[in-house]
């Protein structure tokens, strides 16, 4: 009988254990699976548990390892994926009630990926409807019902990638993949307290995804640490012909490379935890002294701003406009009644008025946006903030009425209208028990150093070894 | 000047559409974002800023157009011609035009 041990085990514990055949991968899939089946209705995580083809795979898996085939560390680890992946065996929903029957003929990109690698595909997890892209206001907007973080189920898990940071942060998977058009994997990391990473645009393949903004939508691994990240990027990132977008960036983990001996220039965002929720600032500025103990000679550079760029209308019109485009059928067609949230059944009729004009001028700023980042970057190695101002919000209130708004700055709409990437990670707890984290924000195609900052991070904290309890 | 909830009754009015308070109330902060967005936008000159003819990169402008340079198998003539009405001789046969 496996134990939570077990289950909130990291990939090199568990890939260890596989490899040495102390470890049987059906056993362990038997197991996130019973968990996924008791406790992810219940924190609304889930869409659909695929317990045939998951135990199918498993067994294939098992066969393989013990004929001396290893994969490598993937090998026999059960996953989740965020509904907006395609998958061949199991619906895919997009999180919204008119998809509620779509099947797929194929995986995509980075489910075939994971797979090759021999991982165990064992759930479809829930998300907000179509990621957000026609508005929401309450963590009910989803088919699946609200989605709850685990340390505390009154309180909402985050989104868009709802269902894989409440699964990964119970331990109904080893790991997950969420999705991010500007905070879908940041935030639901930061409000379950797991280790999410928001690669560069470009860097993992999007076939099979729902596309919501094709300019601004990125995949990335959810995990309980860096660490894991590294080996789930490891094996997602790289070239797709059937993604034209995407890029092999060289990302390898582990990696051998090193970081120069340089010591490491940390700029803190100006406004950006002064003014957050109390535990929020606390624990941000507990977290920049670990820096300075795991890095002594860190320059902690704090009040920088970001280039000035007017992000959020930015962003605001790019996810509109692309969003109205890619769900125009949707709209027309009127089925956008059915979605849960009502912000979010007149949101696409608004978003559709965004002229062609200002679409391509939002685009057009893109560029010297980008250039007065990669300028910032070459005097700072990483920009840090709150990966939230607050802790999760009530999940059963509309979010304009739950905590007050902490007029506090977030790197999150720039970094991704940028396409800079980004890693949340648990830095400790504030109101209700909920957890908080910090972010790191990099150059782009900065992956490595994030991963390696985190999990150096990782070995002087414990917050991501914390548990919560499940009922 | 933000949109009002009465701006968006007028404009459904005009329009002859019928709309729910409840949509007027989601509706209205929407419409609203949208306007103050561009305007926000419209301060911005980007007459100096190069249109973007490719890809978005994160830390350049263009992505490569170009297709690797390798053969690939084509489609074959058996296949190419399977729909032809009136094939002859691995051809296609067409109506004189001269």
């Amino acid at each position: 009988m496996l134990t939570d041990d077990t289950f909130f085990a990291s990939i090199a514990e568990l890939s260890a254990q596989i490899r040495a055949r102390k470890l049987s991968p059906v056993e362990l899939t038997e197991g996130y699976l019973a968990r996924l089946e008791k406790y992810g209705q219940k924190l609304g995580a889930v869409a659909h548990v695929m317990r045939e083809p998951a135990l199918r795979d498993a067994r294939a898996a098992e066969r393989e390892i013990r004929g001396g085939r290893y994969r490598g560390a993937l090998h026999g680890i059960p996953f989740g994926v965020k509904d907006l992946l395609a998958t061949r065996e199991a619906p895919t929903t997009w999180g919204a009630t008119p998809y509620k029957d779509q099947k797929f003929d194929a995986d995509a990109t980075v489910v075939r990926r994971l797979k090759d690698a021999g991982a165990i595909l064992v759930a479809k997890l829930a998300m907000v409807e179509l990621a957000g892209g026609m508005g929401y206001n309450e963590a009910s907007a989803a088919w699946t019902g609200a989605g709850r973080t685990p340390w505390n189920p009154a309180y909402w898990s985050g989104g868009s990638s709802s269902g894989p940071g409440a699964a990964t942060a119970a331990a109904l998977v080893q790991f997950s993949i969420g999705s991010e058009t500007s905070g879908s994997i940041l935030t639901p990391s930061a409000f379950c307290g797991v280790t999410g990473l928001r690669p560069t645009y470009g860097m993992v393949s999007r076939h099979g995804a729902m596309a919501l903004c094709w300019t601004l939508d990125k995949l990335g691994p959810m995990c309980r640490s860096a660490a894991d990240c590294g080996y789930v990027l490891n094996a997602i990132a790289g070239r797709d012909p059937l993604d034209p977008t995407s890029r092999d960036s060289g990302f390898r983990y582990p990696s051998a490379a090193r970081r120069a001996s340089k010591p490491l220039r940390v700029a803190v965002l100006k406004d950006s935890y002064e003014k957050t929720q109390e535990a929020v600032r606390d624990n941000f500025l507990a977290s920049l002294e670990v820096l300075k103990k795991i890095e002594p000679r860190v320059q902690i550079e704090k009040n920088v701003a970001l280039p000035e760029f007017p992000y959020g209308a930015v962003v605001g019109t790019i996810v509109d406009a692309e969003g109205a485009s890619a769900f125009r059928e949707l709209i027309e067609s009127g089925r956008v009644k059915e979605l849960a949230s009502p912000s979010g059944r007149v949101g696409g009729y608004a978003a559709s008025l965004v002229t062609a004009v200002d679409y391509l001028h939002a685009m057009r700023l893109r560029a010297p946006m980008r250039r007065a980042w990669a300028e910032m970057f070459k005097k700072y190695d990483v920009l840090v903030a709150p990966s939230r101002t607050t802790v999760a919000n009530p999940a059963d209130k509309p979010f304009d009425q739950g905590w007050p708004p902490a007029p506090a700055a977030s790197p999150i709409g720039a970094s991704n209208a940028v396409g800079v990437p980004a890693i949340s990670v648990p830095n400790g707890f504030g109101l209700m028990g909920l957890p908080t984290g910090i972010q790191f924000v990099a150059p782009a195609w900065g992956e490595s150093l994030l991963v390696d900052l985190a999990a150096r991070y990782q070995q002087a904290t414990d917050w991501h070894k914390r548990r919560p309890t499940l009922s | 000047m933000p949109i009002t909830e009465a701006d968006v009754k007028k404009i459904a009015e005009l329009a002859h559409m019928e709309i729910a308070d409840e949509e007027l109330r989601a509706l209205t902060p929407q419409m609203a974002a949208i306007v103050e967005y561009v305007e926000q936008l419209n301060e911005l000159d980007t007459s100096s800023v190069e249109p973007a003819t490719g890809g978005l990169t994160p830390e350049g402008e263009r992505t490569p157009a170009s297709r690797e340079d390798a053969a690939r198998p084509s489609l074959g003539q058996k296949l190419a011609l399977e729909e032809a009405p009136d094939p002859s001789h691995g051809h296609f046969r067409v109506p004189k035009v001269l």
